[in-house]
């Protein structure tokens, strides 16, 4: 992947670093150190599944799953944009990139925490391009269970229903948190076109 | 001769031709792929697969034996032998049916899981899976095909298991990832060090890519391989068609490059995923247009760790020596009080400091060596990279760390006498390790240079009679105390010249102890690092602390040519301008002290302003003349204030605040020592924790770092912390506050009852609550006392307390 720190896969980083000025020279060079120390270090896997609509009671479902989408925020998005399908998908920057950050702890807490923002910008960028790669560009935004009502339960509900997602080294604990913690789920609703479903 | 014979002539010297893909044909004759017991309930369709690339020109029958193993076949109805000797059976069939003469290659495949650290599995555990599998295999097949692996601490499992339970021979395939390195990181040079060093047959990739993706990692793998190399593509990247996956590449494409890769250097090829009986053909039908030239590249001395490759090559490499008892009491207490994380921790910053190998001893006495050395090389292969260097004098220990170590290691160390070559050969070479050995025999240490290489001879030509070839021997010529032997320090120097030269072998020394016993020693430890590195030193073991010799080392790269456009050294020493000059000034200032001190005092404040922590503490330590708490209300305090307003106005962000009071905290350790012990300055203490539940512990971390960086003395409890434990850490260490972190809504309940059992208990101290999910709001409802909404709010809180606390 491309490193671009002027780019959104930067502006990202600097978010989450709660950073809103216009970064400095030297800013930029030490995002650029961190992206590529967690590309030395990443192990990067994706895997994904399809589902059909349907709709239940004037509500939209997953045909043949368990996993409830039964949340405002996502039946407005699937109903606003006539979603006909869904695919939902998960990254992974791998358990590496979590043991480097977690290496900086003690002797270099600064680098910890510029390598943790970059690190959750990068599986963003990852999944981006994970999705991009299905073929699914911008079709309705991009949900994810914990972002805004969406709860987190439902990742569980995903790790249970999708067997993909159990061969790709990533756990989920008691609390529905992600290890690697550098682990992205997403959903994504579109109109399927011929042949894709 | 026998099958496996016959194969093992054939390797490297003609073409050898694997099969294709299994599952793409299961696919096409609309047979369910995954089903372990294909093998016994539909053999037909199995032998029919076979049969079609025989025919099509395949010297090799990998039998259908992917993912069969105990960890796969948990629950299922059939037992790993009984599918084993199924899938064989079917083999030999499609043999005997085509009447070709081909190899059966027993298909060994990945768990699918990882080892730990990064999965579950222990390593032992791998190899007894493995083992299994070339238990009821080994009797009927002529070789072992390793395929389809990503994670190379796997491999190593595989291969010790076949190695260690018969004589067949091991074709070793490794899977990258689309970004050149395996699943866990491992690069081609990596994988062809380890496979090579472990004695496999023949090197080879498989699946996830195309052969064009693959295109550059061949490349790579063949600027280095000695041994020959076989490529198994897929055909192209997987595609989706709303009901199979297919592949993309027809066989004359594949062909195609195919072709360009035996142009390369390939020794064989086959097919992975997608590719079908036509894709071999087409690339047979290509080979004849091309010559078979394969050619082994020339040996290097190579060591690896979980992810980094250092050769002992051109390039001077510092080996980190503190991971070593002797002399450091610390270490003796962390290691008898099994607190390895401490240990772990000087490994780390051995690192930061320039290290590319890592010294590795835990010999103290009544200890349980082989365990403690094994528990350490766990525990610091979960944080570090970088090879590391297994230092013992007890085999039993050697053996035991060397088989989990998680790459190919440096042994530390054979020497010339007899019982210990004969004790630590063959652990050199099961797990393909380097080893030093050392100029010392029955007789001790020869006081002539003539003498010590007698003894690095001796210990190469031993070696080879254990299968060790020389590239895989580094030479300590050994270093004496000039003070009492000064004859010989030259005589050391004399033997790394005739190593280097003769032998054209890797040298090492540890360096401190030539300067022992003397004044200055780092001016005799940096000048005798020159001197051997003139004569052809390549791994110095020594303090990667020491700036003066690691400069001295990043010079001698420059003069003689090493390091290429200086570009090492520029970015080291990058800083050190600033040094000189501010050296410079108090030189030549030395008439007028307080204008020295007030050039210091602007440059440390400069230093802490821009996070240059080398320059802040070189600078205080030279302010001799302002008294400590002077330092720090007039120069550290205004610095990391400037710093805090810079942040608080967003011309700065959060890595560079704490860049800032990292070096504070640097500069205020230096000044702690000499400050007046008597003198009651302690700010604090504070407990901080992460509450039970939350695992996320970044920002109780960041707190931590400005808080001492104003002085504050940090009790840090970690992440994940019952209330009942807090509430034990403020009976124990009488803070002056609590600050407790929460990342999560699910986790802020256990915030509240942490506060209420504090005050339940009669615990009045303020609490300090901060975290994403944190508001003042938030913090009234749970009963906290002040809400730090960032860590130089927190700081201002904590002054408030401690002024509050300092008047009454």
């Amino acid at each position: 992947m491309i490193i671009d720190v002027e780019g959104l896969m930067g502006q990202r980083a600097l978010k989450y670093l709660r950073y809103t000025e216009k970064p400095s020279k030297e800013q930029l060079e030490l995002l650029f150190s961190s992206f590529s120390e967690i590309q030395e270090v990443e192990m990067i896997e994706s895997a994904h599944k399809y589902f059909q609509l349907e709709l239940c009671d004037g509500k939209y479902a997953l045909k043949d799953s368990q996993i409830n989408i039964d949340y405002p925020p996502i039946q407005n998005m699937l109903g606003k944009k006539k979603s006909d399908s869904v695919c939902i998908f998960l990254s992974t920057l791998g358990i590496g990139v979590d043991r480097r950050i977690e290496s900086y702890k003690d002797s270099n807490p600064s680098r910890m925490v510029l390598l943790d923002a970059c690190a959750s910008s990068y599986i963003e960028s990852v999944t981006d391009e994970y999705q991009r790669s299905l073929g699914l560009g911008d079709e309705t935004f991009r949900y994810a269970p914990g972002y805004g009502k969406v709860p987190l339960i439902m990742q569980k509900e995903i790790f249970e229903s999708i067997s993909e997602f159990r061969k790709l080294h990533v756990e989920l604990d008691e609390n529905c948190i992600m290890h690697p913690f550098k682990s992205m789920t997403g959903l994504v609703g579109f109109r399927s076109k011929e042949g894709r479903i | 001769m026998n099958r496996s014979k016959e194969l093992v002539e054939i390797i490297g010297k003609r073409f050898l031709i694997s099969d294709g893909g299994f599952g793409s044909m299961l696919q096409k004759h609309g047979i369910k792929t995954g089903d372990a017991g294909l093998n016994i309930n539909n053999p037909e369709a199995v032998i029919r697969i076979h049969e079609a690339y025989l025919n099509c020109g395949s010297q090799i029958v990998t039998t259908n034996t992917f993912g069969i193993d105990r960890i796969h076949l948990e629950g299922s109805e059939y037992s790993v032998k009984q599918v084993i000797a199924a899938a064989i059976t079917n083999a030999k069939q499609a043999i005997t049916n085509t009447s070709k003469d081909a190899f059966i290659m027993y298909d060994m495949s990945s768990t699918g899981k990882l080892l730990k650290p990064l999965g579950d599995l222990d390593f032992d555990e791998a190899y007894e899976t493995f083992k299994e599998l070339v238990d009821f295999a080994k009797n009927d097949v002529d070789g072992f095909f390793i395929e389809t692996f990503s994670d190379l601490y796997e491999m190593k499992a595989a291969i010790l298991a076949i190695k260690e339970n018969c004589n067949l021979p091991v074709i070793a395939s490794a899977t990258f990832s689309s970004n050149g390195k395996m699943l866990t990181g491992a690069s081609p040079i990596q994988v062809v060090t380890m496979l090579e060093n472990l004695g496999v047959d023949m090197l080879a990739v498989n699946c996830s890519l195309g052969p064009k993706e693959l295109l550059p990692i061949v490349d790579q793998i063949l600027s280095v391989a000695t041994l020959p190399f076989l490529v198994q593509p897929n055909a192209g990247l997987p595609r989706f068609d709303g009901v199979n996956t297919y592949y993309e590449i027809d066989p004359i494409e594949f062909a195609s490059y195919i072709g360009q890769m035996i142009d390369m250097g390939i020794a064989g090829f086959g097919g992975c995923c997608g590719t079908t009986p036509e894709h071999i053909k087409a690339c047979i039908e290509e080979s004849y247009k091309h010559e078979f030239s394969y050619s082994p590249k020339n040996n290097a001395t190579r060591v690896t760790g979980t992810m980094k490759c250092v050769e002992i090559g051109n390039r001077v490499i510092c080996c980190g020596e503190r991971l070593n008892p002797t002399g450091k009491p610390k270490m003796k207490l962390a290691l008898a009080e099994g607190r390895l994380d401490d240990i772990v921790t000087e490994g780390i910053k051995q690192i930061e400091a320039g290290a590319k190998v890592l010294d590795v001893n835990v010999g103290i006495p009544n200890i349980d060596e082989p365990q403690i050395l094994t528990d350490l090389i766990i525990k610091l292969q979960e944080l570090i990279d970088v090879p590391l260097q297994i230092d013992s004098s007890d085999p039993v220990a050697l053996d035991r760390a060397c088989r989990i170590y998680n790459g190919i290691p440096l042994v530390n160390s054979v020497n010339g006498k007899k019982e210990v070559m004969d004790s630590v050969f063959p652990i050199v070479k099961k797990y393909g390790g380097v080893v030093i050995g050392l100029c010392i025999d029955d007789k001790g240490i020869p006081p002539t240079s003539d003498e010590r290489f007698e003894i690095a001879k001796s210990i190469v030509k031993e070696a080879q009679k254990h299968g060790i070839p020389s590239h895989r021997i580094i030479i300590d010529s050994l270093v004496l105390t000039a003070s009492a032997q000064q004859k010989e320090a030259i005589e050391t120097i004399k033997c790394v010249s005739m190593v280097t030269k003769e032998l054209g072998l890797g040298t090492t020394l540890g360096l401190s102890n030539v300067s022992f016993g003397l004044p200055n020693r780092p001016l005799i430890n940096r000048t005798f690092l020159a001197m051997a590195m003139q004569a052809g030193l390549k791994l110095p073991i020594m303090n990667p602390f020491d700036r003066e010799l690691m400069g001295t080392i990043d010079a001698y790269e420059v003069l003689g040519n090493f390091d290429e456009g200086a570009s090492s050294y520029i970015e080291n020493h990058k800083d050190d301008v600033s040094t000189v000059a501010s050296s410079s000034k108090s030189i030549s200032s030395t008439s007028d002290n307080s204008n020295d001190d007030s050039n210091s005092a602007s440059v440390l404040f400069d230093a802490i302003v821009k996070g240059q922590k080398t320059l802040a503490v070189e600078t205080v330590k030279q302010m001799k003349d302002i008294a400590p708490l002077d330092v720090v209300s007039l120069h550290m305090i205004p610095a990391l204030d400037k710093v805090g307003a810079d942040y608080d106005s967003g011309k700065i962000f959060l890595p560079q605040l704490m860049m800032s009071a990292e070096t504070a905290k640097l500069v205020f350790d230096v000044l702690k020592e000499n400050i007046d012990s008597g003198n009651d300055n302690k700010k604090g203490p504070i407990i901080l924790a992460t509450v039970e539940g939350d695992v996320h512990d970044i920002g109780k971390n960041i707190v931590k770092v400005v808080l001492q960086s104003y002085g504050f003395e940090v009790v840090d409890l970690g992440k994940d912390i019952k209330a009942s434990e807090i509430y034990d850490a403020v009976v124990n260490y009488n803070p002056i506050a609590v600050g407790l972190s929460a990342l999560m809504t699910t986790t802020v309940v256990y915030m509240r009852k942490t506060i209420e059992l504090l005050r339940n208990k009669g615990i009045k101290i303020p609490v300090i609550v901060g975290g994403a999910v944190l508001s003042q709001d938030v913090c009234d409802q749970i009963g906290g006392d002040y809400y730090g909404k960032d860590a130089m709010e927190t700081v201002r809180i904590a002054e408030t307390i401690y002024n509050k606390i300092d008047r009454k």
